[in-house]
């Protein structure tokens, strides 16, 4: 777990006053009554209702029946009901129709029915709303108490970092402070994860050349995917030229060793593109800063693979360089930008070209632990410390490919 | 010494527009709706007994009406003599009368009720007058200009 995992605690009395929680609670509950009372009226209607249905079906039993009928409010006469079939029934508005027993009963049905749905809805409202109280309720309860609710950031394991994390991490307040404190964390992941990367390299390149596992170290090269061309570094300007040469040539790659841990994953770098990842020995160099770009990518390395399969989505891939190297699959370039948040930055992208195989060799030339400043732009000159080493890709397989680790 | 007069004068105003507000009012707003309620019965009576004489100018013996029988159904129903009357005196009882001796029922009835609603009417006007003191009081204390 990193360390320094920062969290918050609040006291859940800050956030809901015990108070206010129950003067919510009592303004809920006076709303229940006010549904409660609503519900019994309806209820009412509805019982109103039914029994009225009863009463229309009875009638027309008879030709007559002798009743009271009112006359006013306090006087009745004696009389008797006539036409027990005919009914007279109001539908709002001061329209009335005239219906015989067996319709009156059905526009009573109906309006029946219309009721329960009415009533259903308002129990399911008042349900809720007891919900409510009984929430609010509980909240001042556990405000009293001194219940605290504790926050903090989930922080991955280093070594799992690499893509995933790449995100979280990103948006992590505590970013910088994590990646600090990470860094070495992550360098020792990345030893690790470039030793698993050789060994895949060589069981993969053992049709091409021995001398792919250099690769392993790879560092990626850095390469801004977006231009290209901008080559940030001064060292890097021969190598992004060669780069092009390389592209253009096709058959010349630039091994460029990262300078600094950063590189950036060739994102841009399309199927064909092919970027030659670069030893990245430079796991010592990279710096607590930069290095979260840094080569992951050994771990990440995946042959044949678009420029896209690993990157991390900040990591911007070059794509001069990488149109240079017809690389195989095996070379994997990942560029690490030098963002701060980055601990995505390792993942390498590995790139592969095309159809050749990284034939040329990678020579260190020497570790210039520069860090890389840019951003998008980071070129290989940043990536790598070494120097740039023209290969000639022909070959299918890596011949001579010759890696220094420093 | 002015200011505790002032305090102690404030307090005292604020004491009766209490009364006023918490006692008084809700009162006259209750002695106002009993009365409406006994105004209205009265009025249920005058309308019948308008009614019954209007039978027995125009000889109407029968009489055909429509029964409410709940919900705003209505049946049609037919009286063929409109000779017996029952008539409700209270306490759930109905009496047979005939229609001389229903008018004069109502009649009484009607005196009665009168006789309520002054006896309303002077318990309102109690209440107001009792409000409006208070109201003169408030003021005096306050030296407002006093309203006529």
């Amino acid at each position: 777990m990193g360390d320094g995992v920062k969290g918050t605690v609040t006291p859940l009395g800050s956030l809901f006053s015990p108070e206010e929680a129950r003067k919510a609670a009592q303004r809920v509950e006076g709303a229940v009554v006010q549904r409660s009372s609503e519900l019994r009226r309806l209820q009412g209607f509805v019982s109103e209702n039914s029994a009225l249905i009863s009463l229309v079906r009875s009638l027309p039993d008879e030709l007559s029946h002798e009743i009271m009928v009112p006359f006013g409010g306090v006087a009745f006469f004696p009389g008797r009901l006539i036409h027990t079939n005919e009914f007279l029934v109001l539908l709002g508005d001061g329209y009335y129709a005239e219906r015989t027993a067996k319709q009156t009963m059905d526009i009573l049905h109906r309006r029946g029915k219309a009721m329960e749905a009415q009533v259903e809805a308002l129990k399911a409202t008042m349900l809720d709303l007891e919900a409510e109280v009984k929430f609010f309720n509980s909240t001042a309860e556990e405000a009293i108490e001194g219940i605290v609710e504790i926050r903090e950031e989930y922080v991955e394991e280093p070594e799992k970092n690499s893509l995933s994390s790449d995100n979280s991490l990103h948006s992590c307040k505590t970013e910088n402070l994590q990646k600090l404190d990470e860094d070495e964390d992550e360098e020792y992941a990345r030893i690790m994860a470039r030793i698993e990367e050789l060994e895949r390299m060589e069981e993969l390149e053992n049709g091409n050349t021995s001398e792919d596992n250099t690769q392993e170290n790879e560092d990626t090269v850095v390469r801004d995917g977006d231009g290209g061309s901008k080559a940030g570094d001064e060292d890097e300007d021969e190598d992004i030229e060669a780069g092009h040469s390389f592209s253009t040539l096709d058959h010349k790659y630039e091994v460029i060793e990262p300078k600094q841990k950063l590189k950036d994953p060739l994102q841009k770098a399309s199927d064909q593109k092919v970027l030659s990842s670069f030893i990245s020995r430079q796991t010592g160099n990279i710096s607590k800063q930069q290095l979260k770009e840094e080569a992951f990518s050994n771990s990440r390395m995946q042959f044949p693979v678009e420029a896209h399969s690993f990157s991390n989505k900040e990591l911007s891939v070059g794509k001069e360089k990488t149109a240079s190297s017809p690389f195989d699959a095996q070379s994997s370039v990942s560029k690490i930008e030098d963002s701060p948040h980055e601990t995505t930055g390792q993942t390498l992208n590995i790139v592969s070209r095309g159809h050749k195989a990284f034939s040329g060799s990678i020579v260190e030339r020497d570790l210039d632990p520069q860090p890389v400043q840019s951003s998008k732009n980071t070129n290989l000159s940043q990536a790598f410390t070494g120097s740039i080493v023209e290969c000639d890709i022909k070959g299918e397989s890596w011949r001579n490919g010759k890696v220094v680790v420093m | 010494m002015d200011e505790m007069n002032m305090r102690v004068r404030q307090e005292k105003v604020q004491k009766f527009e209490e009364f006023v507000d918490r006692r008084l009012k809700p009162n006259l707003v209750d002695a106002i709706t009993l009365r409406d309620k006994v105004i209205e019965k009265q009025k249920v009576f005058s309308d019948l007994k308008r009614n019954i004489v209007s039978l027995q100018k125009n000889n109407m013996t029968s009489l055909r009406s429509m029964v409410n029988l709940g919900s705003e159904v209505y049946a049609q129903a037919e009286v063929p003599e409109t000779r017996h009357i029952f008539l409700d005196i209270g306490l759930g009882f109905h009496v047979e009368f005939t229609l001389p001796e229903a008018l004069e029922f109502i009649s009484v009835r009607e005196a009665r009720l009168a006789k309520q609603i002054e006896e309303h009417t002077h318990l309102i006007a109690n209440i107001k007058a009792q409000i409006k003191l208070v109201c003169e009081g408030i003021r005096e204390l306050l030296q407002l200009p006093p309203a006529e």
